[in-house]
């Protein structure tokens, strides 16, 4: 235990200066005020007060030991974002460079753009969610088909993002999400709204065939045909546990 | 021959029991794995449907608004005889935790609102290594709202906003308690235990624990049938009082963004004493002390600027109080009590002081002004546009909404009143301390026997207030022993946090 005398307060612990004013601290022994309480209490003893660690009661030595176990500082590291940002800079820095020295070369800056949005996007996807896989593969999916979409428009223009990309990339999600889920065994009702809504981007190729937007169908008949099976099974056998996740999510 | 056919058998059986064995495993290990797969999607236990529950008016702010700093999670310390029993802790706590089937609850987001649901989570007791009031709640992680947590003789208590206020968890603190005393000291269990009040059949009843108490006093269609309501019919309705150029308190940040709290103790027959001479209350004696140290920092800080400067305090005042309810969730209202300086006419000493916050203490904490405080809050809850709004932008309205009200606000107090335990196990009971995670220096105090804690907490290194206000007490004759955390730990090891990136 310890005394500020300018505070005039019992500061328990041992600590050297007054955590209010933060002028030095005095044993409490060596004080007035404590020469009262020692008259009281015979068990302490002048001058050295020690904590007893043998002691199994420690009530009557409480003021000797800190309140709180000294915890070292610790400092938000922003390691991921520090390194991806410094490299975008330097990347696209040289790259422009580049371009500026030999506009020929075709490394156009869109490109360089593109490169580093998808970088970024899919990066932060997948840190945000690593938490939950269904929600990641949701995310993923619907990021990477618009990056395609995005790279298509950028290139000259040829319908491949829509014609194959894109269908093939939401079979490949949907068979994903399954197996993951199928792996991870928590419970499903966590996951079942990120199915059904990746059966339903599955579905959106529906749309490219009834526009005629695609001249090979395979790939868009292929996706819609499994992400309605999908869609058909979770609603026949787990109508039940979507209807209550629904409700929770959707409770106004 | 002997040996041939031995060497022989020994040379082809070896390797083939071996690659058997090694074989064997890794081919169960596959053949399980693929078993669990195909059997993951018909077993029942997968297809659970997990209660869930709304969050109550005062709650819906807490997981919008929380920040790293300021996490709204509160903590109650108790200290014990001995040093803590972590095994023993950890039954008491696995019995409490039985009865309140609200502490079972994860926090999680739905696309308009944040929601409970129950959970089949196990608290686990921990030795305490960390700094106070450490955020509870993942927005991606089902993790349950309260932790406990034990140092040498101390139990923590630390208790999520979201999930209850002061006076609900002190129920689970109480039974965590004196179940802890009763395994830890066998010697009581053989004597008759006389319950209090507060141990009655009714704050045990799940029903009556998990009841949303704003939605059943403050429906917009009972308004008619309220107290108040004629009150405020026949009279003007309640005037808002405008502070004019309120304080607002800055300073340097603690190295790592931890609280610096400040526990201090001192008994409360002679504080009760003093604020009888004063003929106020001890929240009012309380309050006053608390504006006007805020008053001298600032003195030192403006020194030759007279304007009028106004120092408001928020108070949480408990609703249970007026309305019966025996919820453990959050049924508290928050009102202002302040105090403008440099008036006309006023010399600002500490009786004009007490003098002012004694008559707004009586007329704000009147239930007609806080009924219509709480129902027009109601009513925004119930507001249909802002319902509709999905939850990232609510969180940011909410945000918004939250920091507008704090320009009112300069510091912030709670008084807990008394906390008791059964008679034999009260023996066993030294101290209670009670702090809360705080974007502002911030005070909460609780009796216990006959010692008031006082424990301050802020984010600020500065503790020119807490030694104002303690300093204050010590002149008038009060002893006061204190306890601080460390926020500039000396030379310790630096520590990262594993990964806290985006």
């Amino acid at each position: 235990m310890k005394f500020c005398n300018a505070c005039k307060v019992k500061i328990k612990g041992s600590t050297q200066i007054c955590p209010l004013c933060k002028q030095p601290t005095v044993d409490l022994t060596e004080t007035e005020f404590a020469e009262d309480d020692l008259t009281k209490n015979d068990s302490r003893k002048v001058g050295t007060l020690k904590p007893d660690l043998s002691k199994n009661n420690i009530t009557e030595d409480d003021g000797l030991f800190d309140p709180f176990p000294i915890v070292p500082l610790r400092f938000k590291q922003y390691t991921l974002l520090t390194v991806l940002t410094i490299i975008s800079v330097i990347v696209y820095g040289v790259m422009l460079l580049i371009y500026l020295k030999f506009p020929k070369s075709g490394l156009l800056p869109r490109y360089i753009f593109f490169a580093l949005l998808s970088l970024w996007l899919l990066v932060s996807a997948i840190v945000r969610k690593r938490r939950n896989v269904a929600k990641s593969i949701l995310y993923q999916l619907s990021i990477l088909s618009l990056l395609l979409l995005l790279l298509d428009k950028i290139s000259t223009w040829s319908g491949w993002s829509i014609t194959y990309a894109i269908p093939l990339l939401a079979c490949v999600a949907l068979f994903a999400i399954m197996i993951a889920i199928g792996f991870i065994q928590k419970e499903f009702g966590d996951y079942v709204l990120y199915v059904g809504a990746v059966a339903i981007v599955g579905l959106i190729p529906l749309l490219f065939i009834i526009f005629g937007w695609v001249d090979v169908l395979w790939p868009s008949i292929l996706s819609v045909t499994l992400s309605s099976i999908m869609l058909v099974l979770l609603i026949i056998f787990r109508y039940s546990l979507i209807a209550h996740e629904l409700k929770k999510r959707l409770h106004l | 021959m002997n040996r041939k056919k031995a060497k022989g058998y020994q040379i082809k059986s070896k390797p083939q029991k071996y690659r058997h064995r090694a074989g064997s495993k890794v081919f169960d290990g596959i053949k399980q794995r693929i078993v669990d797969f195909f059997s993951y999607w018909t077993k029942q236990q997968f297809r659970k449907r997990r209660n869930w529950l709304d969050l109550e008016n005062a709650s819906k702010l807490f997981p919008s608004v929380m920040n790293s700093t300021d996490t709204k999670v509160f903590r109650f310390t108790v200290t014990i005889k001995d040093e803590i029993n972590p095994e023993l802790l950890q039954m008491a706590l696995d019995q409490a935790y039985k009865h309140f089937p609200l502490y079972h609850s994860v926090l999680r987001r739905g696309i308009f609102w944040y929601y409970y649901e129950d959970s089949d989570l196990h608290p686990i007791v921990k030795k305490e290594t960390d700094y106070p009031c450490r955020s509870l709640f993942h927005y991606d992680e089902k993790r349950l709202l309260f932790r406990v947590l034990y140092y040498r003789n101390r139990i923590h208590l630390e208790v999520f906003h979201a999930l209850s206020d002061g006076t609900g968890a002190s129920w689970f603190l109480q039974l965590l308690i004196s179940n802890y005393v009763l395994l830890r000291y066998p010697e009581i269990r053989s004597q008759r235990i006389e319950l209090s009040e507060d141990f009655q059949y009714p704050h045990y009843n799940w029903a009556s624990q998990l009841d949303d108490s704003f939605a059943r006093y403050f429906h917009q269609k009972k308004k008619e049938g309220s107290i108040a309501h004629k009150k405020i019919e026949n009279q003007n309705k309640p005037k808002k009082r405008k502070w004019k150029r309120v304080h607002h308190i800055y300073g340097l940040r603690t190295q790592d963004n931890r609280m610096q709290i400040i526990e201090s103790e001192m008994p409360v027959k002679e504080l009760l004493q003093i604020s009888k001479q004063r003929n106020v209350t001890l929240s009012v004696f309380l309050t006053a002390v608390f504006i006007e140290s805020i008053h001298r920092t600032i003195k030192k800080k403006n020194k030759g600027k007279n304007k009028e400067r106004s120092i408001t305090i928020s108070v949480p005042v408990n609703l249970r109080q007026y309305y019966p309810s025996y919820s453990a969730r959050n049924f508290f209202a928050t009102t202002l009590i302040g105090y403008t300086f440099g008036q006309e006419g006023k010399t600002d000493t500490f009786d004009e002081i007490c003098a002012c916050v004694a008559e707004q203490y009586a007329t704000e904490t009147k239930i007609e002004n806080i009924e219509h405080k709480v129902y027009s809050l109601a009513k925004l809850e119930k507001n249909i546009a802002l319902r509709a709004i999905i939850r990232p932008v609510k969180d940011v309205i909410l945000r918004l909404g939250y920091s507008i009200n704090n320009l009112n606000i300069t510091a912030a107090l709670s008084n807990m009143g008394k906390i008791s335990f059964p008679k034999n196990i009260e023996e066993y009971v030294d101290q209670i301390y009670v702090y809360t995670a705080a974007s502002r220096p911030q005070f909460v105090c609780i009796t216990h026997k006959d010692v008031l804690t006082i424990n301050f907490s802020s984010p600020y290194q500065d503790t020119e207030i807490q030694m104002n206000f303690l300093r204050r007490l010590t002149e008038m004759g009060i002893p006061v022993t204190i306890g601080a955390n460390e926020v500039n730990p000396p030379d310790v090891k630096q520590q990262e946090t594993k990964y806290e990136i985006l």
